[in-house]
């Protein structure tokens, strides 16, 4: 009997009907993906604090303290795809860790952030572990489908 | 379509319009190399007084606003619009926007001449033909402008007459 492959799905926490940025969610039972359980967890002022980042990255404003990708000059370019949402607050740093994609064939500025990782750091701490995960998760072809799959377009 | 979490109740919203807030002093700080240790000495408050402030913007009164924007030379206005989401289905329009647009417009400070204290007093790059059309029709130059219309887009907003007669491009179009 073949092992039944991980199931992935998305769940949008911004409007769908953005005609130009999407934020969602992974789901899975892939117990790398920690993203919406982070998100569900968190107390409401923060969650707030998360919301209002998520609007501002949809809108377009400049706000590196809330949200920044990495560029070919950082880890050596190979995460240039993936993409971070952070609120620092009483010493501790929360961090929700994702990737950039344009899934829509017939609209290649279309962009969603898809939202993998949740964490909880020390400020300031640098650790490449979960943007490895986020990475990997990336370019698996199961969660390409998935991707693929959700925007497909109509015919 | 889902409606924007901000619809869930005053406290998001207000959590939202005051967050935005926060963020342009925050700007402003960063701009003006002021730290909030700096900001709470000006205010006479602690620096933990103003770190809880700008993580729970929720909890800030209009007074303290007020007083925070003063403390960093800024001004504070309240805005009520309509954005055709009586739902709020898409969330309030960020403050920033209303700011940016303001200072395209030149910086007004009154309705007489939205347009008076205009840089270089170019059409806004929002405004519509339509509204320059009826610029135009109200000085009855329409007929004579049209050909030039698009020129205008790119040239000074004729604010009055004399205006427009004292200015080169404009003088090619005679008053009927």
């Amino acid at each position: 009997m073949c092992p039944s492959k991980t199931q992935y799905r998305l769940k949008f926490i911004t409007p769908e009907d953005d005609p130009e940025k999407g934020v969602a969610f992974l789901i899975s039972k892939d117990r790398r993906i920690t993203a919406k359980e982070g998100f569900d967890g968190l107390r409401e002022n923060t969650e707030r604090h998360f919301q209002s980042k998520f609007d501002y990255w949809l809108t377009g404003k400049p706000y590196p303290q809330g949200y920044h990708g990495w560029n070919q000059n950082q880890w050596q370019g190979k995460y240039t795809k993936c993409f971070v949402f952070t609120h620092d607050e009483e010493k501790v740093a929360q961090r929700f860790y994702g990737f950039l994609s344009n899934p829509k064939p017939s609209d290649r500025r279309y962009c969603i952030c898809v939202l993998v990782r949740y964490a909880r750091k020390v400020r300031h701490e640098i650790d490449e572990t979960d943007l490895k995960i986020v990475e990997e998760i990336r370019i698996s072809p199961e969660v390409q489908k998935t991707i693929d799959e959700y925007f497909k377009e109509k015919p | 379509m889902r409606t924007h979490w901000t619809a869930r109740s005053i406290e998001d919203y207000l959590f939202r319009i005051a967050n935005d807030f926060i963020v342009q002093l925050q700007n402003k700080m960063e701009s003006k190399h002021i730290s909030q240790d700096k900001l709470a000495k000006k205010l006479g408050v602690t620096k933990g007084a103003v770190s809880q402030w700008i993580n729970r913007p929720g909890n800030i009164g209009l007074r303290k606003m007020i007083e925070y924007a003063r403390a960093l030379g800024m001004k504070l206005s309240i805005v009520a619009y309509e954005d055709g989401d009586p739902e709020n289905k898409r969330g309030p329009i960020d403050s920033e926007i209303f700011r940016m647009c303001w200072e395209q417009l030149g910086r007004p400070r009154n309705f007489q001449a939205p347009h008076a204290n205009a840089a270089d007093n170019r059409v806004p790059f929002m405004r519509r033909a339509d509204d320059v059309n009826k610029i135009f029709r109200d000085f009855k130059m329409l007929e004579e402008s049209k050909g030039t219309l698009n020129d205008f887009l790119g040239c000074p907003l004729p604010i009055s007459l004399g205006k427009i007669e004292g200015n080169k491009t404009n003088k090619e179009i005679k008053p009927s």
